[in-house]
């Protein structure tokens, strides 16, 4: 069975594995291998960097597991951004990766956000797009030949609940 | 995409140098930065606070060759008059008047308004005045929602609700070094990227003589704009301007959500947060430049071409 709960310090080595066996194998039409691009997006996915994500108040993070290993991490961040999403290689298209989108999509309404902005690799946008993201803009350079592709999701268009969050959030 | 930032720095900048002009409106001498070619599509940039056309000179070079670039200096800042509170009135409706006199004699009647910070409220009335004037928008950390707004104005929002009760602490804030150093560098990830006259210029500025009076007036009307939001919303969604959003991300004052906001109303709008703060050209301009420059000419694609 499959479960998708908040990761704590325990799964920093593991998760930090998904994380770059994810980048490294799967996200191959983002790097193409390019030693330099790949050096760079690797080089912060640490534990100890896992670990401070983990730390600050302002993100959510969480792992999907199954019979004790790890096949996907994902951190929301408080400022309307999904940080980091990777499926270990072998779990796409399994429904896992929607499951760790879900959790983060409850986490984020219960801040009181509005909307969530991401910024995709090449690979993942169909993805993100099936969850209802919209691209917003063009792609963006990164380190070497990464491009980023901006995406967003209104997470609630109704306006009529957003004074009460206003109001609460203020007090 | 690099190739677009690479033919900037290749881009003949010098063929178009920067002129320092300024012009009388209404007895008071508007200071202003323009460069282009006369005939390319115009680009008002409109200041924060408490910068000046100054903070757009990394902008400049990177731009001028394909448009119009005009940036004024507002009444009370940089390099165009200051008179005193007793003789000019420092509200955010005054300052648009002398910007939109401005535009007026300069006979620039189709622009893009460039907007950060207090350039966001000045903008958004003259859009709001002159609809058809306005061939799109470029949103840089300016806002037009309540939840743009941080936790950080909860000081300005109490001052506003009691002038006297708050009013020494936020002369404090205004009259102080390390707030004026604070604006440039806090949210900032690399801060030798951050050239300390910002804030240094700023910081003497700030305390000339006179100048915290002016700039007491000016933000105690901020509140103005806080209740034309609706207003402002309301001519985003019936008019629908190309809108570009480039946006600090680290802003401690101006909130990613106040970013996002712009999408609901412009459902087209293009949006870009970059790890960068309040003053994101600082951090990344030649990245805004280019954002800038393909938004502009996908979205004017008749009138650059």
């Amino acid at each position: 069975m499959i479960t998708v709960r908040p990761a704590e310090q325990k799964d920093a080595e593991a998760a930090i594995g998904v994380v770059r066996r994810s980048i490294t194998e799967l996200c191959v039409p983002d790097h193409h291998h390019d030693e330099k691009t790949l050096a760079t997006w690797l080089a912060n996915k640490t534990p100890q960097n896992f670990l401070s994500w983990l730390s600050n108040v302002d993100n959510f993070c969480v792992v999907a597991e199954s019979n004790g290993h790890l096949l996907g991490v994902g951190v929301l961040q408080r400022r309307c951004e999904i940080l980091l999403f990777y499926l270990a290689p072998g779990s796409q298209r399994q429904g896992i990766g929607r499951m760790i989108h879900a959790t983060l999509e409850r986490k984020a309404a219960q801040w009181g956000l509005e909307s969530l902005y991401l910024e995709s690799t090449a690979l993942a946008c169909p993805f993100y797009e099936a969850l209802g993201y919209q691209p917003t803009g063009r792609p963006v350079l990164h380190f070497g030949v990464l491009q980023c592709f901006p995406h967003a999701k209104q997470l609630q268009p109704d306006k009529s609940p957003k004074r009460m969050r206003q109001k609460s959030r203020a007090a | 995409m690099q190739s677009h930032a690479t033919q900037f720095l290749a881009a003949p900048g010098d063929a178009f140098p920067v002129k320092h002009r300024s012009v009388t409106v209404d007895g008071i001498q508007i200071f202003y930065r323009e460069a282009g070619p006369p005939d390319a599509p115009v680009i008002v940039l409109l200041h924060g606070f408490p910068s000046s056309s100054r903070m757009f000179g990394a902008l400049f070079p990177l731009l001028s060759s394909k448009f119009r670039l005009i940036a004024p200096d507002f009444p009370g800042f940089g390099h165009s008059d200051a008179p005193a509170p007793a003789t000019f009135t420092y509200t955010f409706d005054h300052l648009a008047d002398c910007i939109r006199k401005l535009l007026g004699h300069l006979n620039v009647s189709r622009y893009a308004l460039y907007l950060q910070d207090y350039g966001g409220p000045i903008g958004f009335r003259l859009a709001v005045q002159n609809p058809k004037h306005v061939t799109a928008l470029i949103i840089h950390n300016a806002v037009v929602h309540l939840e743009g707004l941080s936790e950080a104005w909860a000081v300005r929002k109490a001052w506003w609700l009691n002038r006297e009760a708050h009013e020494q602490k936020i002369r404090e804030s205004l009259l102080s070094a390390q707030v004026a150093q604070q604006r440039h560098l806090a949210g900032v990830s690399q801060p030798e990227l951050i050239d300390p006259d910002t804030w240094s210029e700023e910081f003497v500025f700030l305390t000339k003589p006179g100048m915290a009076e002016i700039q007491l007036d000016l933000a105690f009307d901020y509140q103005s704009n806080v209740s034309a939001y609706p207003q402002w919303q309301a001519y985003l969604r019936d008019n629908r301007p190309p809108t570009l959003v480039v946006w600090g991300k680290n802003d401690p004052l101006f909130t990613v959500a106040g970013a996002l906001a712009f999408a609901r109303e412009v459902p087209e709008t293009e949006t870009h947060l970059l790890n960068a703060s309040h003053f994101a050209l600082d951090e990344k301009p030649v990245l805004i430049a280019s954002l800038v420059y393909q938004f502009l000419d996908s979205r004017l694609a008749a009138s650059v071409a």
